[in-house]
């Protein structure tokens, strides 16, 4: 029989986590994820990135703070169209989310990635940093 | 006894490959093609694919699929209930399979009320292997294309599929 020995610190070694806005820091006008559970994982606080020894994916899927028109985009700065996330409010506006869209979540690859708005349109620029969050994978 | 150290760093035993460059005829139950696959990630693995088709081939590994495509329209603004949903098809079993997705136009509140279904925008599907390939099983309105043109500009995002193998 084998077993397994309990540790308190076993549970900062888990390969996920999720990471939230809880701690208030912002770089210019973005808020940061600066709140996260394991040890692998720490925040750069001088240009907001999440930053490991190793490669990790994340997915992360902001809630804007307005709810009745606009169209906001998130992601990494400089990836490409097919990793960002394009998210909306619930609107009856006709004319909210122009002409396209995609999925909400936005993806990202490296030992150092900072999720953040990309572009807002006709919304309000602050993310609800209650609902807005990170899922962390390490690889 | 066996103890497992304390601090043992732990990673997903995985690998990625990202599909992007969607295309499809635009109509129900049409197959949509991604046609080019992103390396940069460096954790991908061979993959038979052809055309809309992939192949996992069956060798003790999972495989997750997850796709999403742009509802993309040349009209602007939308005044209906615009919506697409796209799902993993099993070619072998000629049946869809997995988890719909529900993508609306500009109008946002269509994306909890048509389509008869309330689902994520990403199609999802797990599974030992097997050839599959995404389809677009049903559309509404002024669907023009899956993915978003290049040059429309900085608002819009692009179609991309993703096949996980554990």
């Amino acid at each position: 029989m084998s077993y397994i020995q309990r540790s308190s610190t076993n549970a900062g070694v888990t390969p996920f986590d999720i990471a939230k806005m809880s701690g208030g820091t912002a770089i210019g006008s973005h808020q940061i994820f600066d709140t996260f559970n394991v040890s692998w994982l720490s925040l750069n606080s001088s240009n907001g990135n999440l930053e490991s020894t190793d490669n990790f994916f994340t997915e992360a899927c902001f809630s804007p703070n307005s709810n009745t028109y606009g169209n906001s985009k998130v992601g990494v700065n400089g990836s490409s169209l097919y990793e960002q996330g394009q998210i909306m409010p619930e609107s009856s506006n006709p004319s909210a989310g122009g002409s396209g869209r995609g999925d909400d979540i936005s993806f990202g690859y490296g030992n150092a990635q900072f999720q953040q708005w990309l572009r807002v349109s006709s919304m309000g620029t602050a993310p609800d940093t209650a609902l807005t969050h990170c899922k962390i994978m390490r690889l | 006894m066996t103890f497992i150290k304390s601090g043992l760093p732990q990673k997903l035993d995985c690998s990625l490959n990202v599909y992007y460059d969607a295309s499809a005829t635009i109509a129900n139950d049409e197959p949509i093609t991604y046609a080019s696959e992103d390396t940069s990630f460096n954790k991908s693995f061979t993959l038979s694919r052809s055309g809309s088709q992939f192949t996992l081939p069956t060798n003790g590994s999972t495989y997750f699929l997850e796709a999403s495509i742009v509802y993309w329209h040349t009209s602007y603004p939308v005044i209906n209930y615009n919506y697409a949903v796209t799902c993993w098809y099993d070619i072998t079993a000629s049946a869809y399979v997995g988890i719909q997705s529900n993508i609306c136009s500009g109008f946002n509140i269509s994306e909890g009320r048509s389509g008869d279904i309330v689902a994520d925008e990403t199609a999802k599907f797990a599974t030992l292997g097997g050839t599959y390939e995404l389809r677009l099983k049903t559309t509404s309105g002024l669907l023009t294309a899956v993915d978003t043109p290049s040059g429309s500009g900085l608002s819009y995002v692009n179609a991309r599929a993703l096949i996980w193998r554990f």
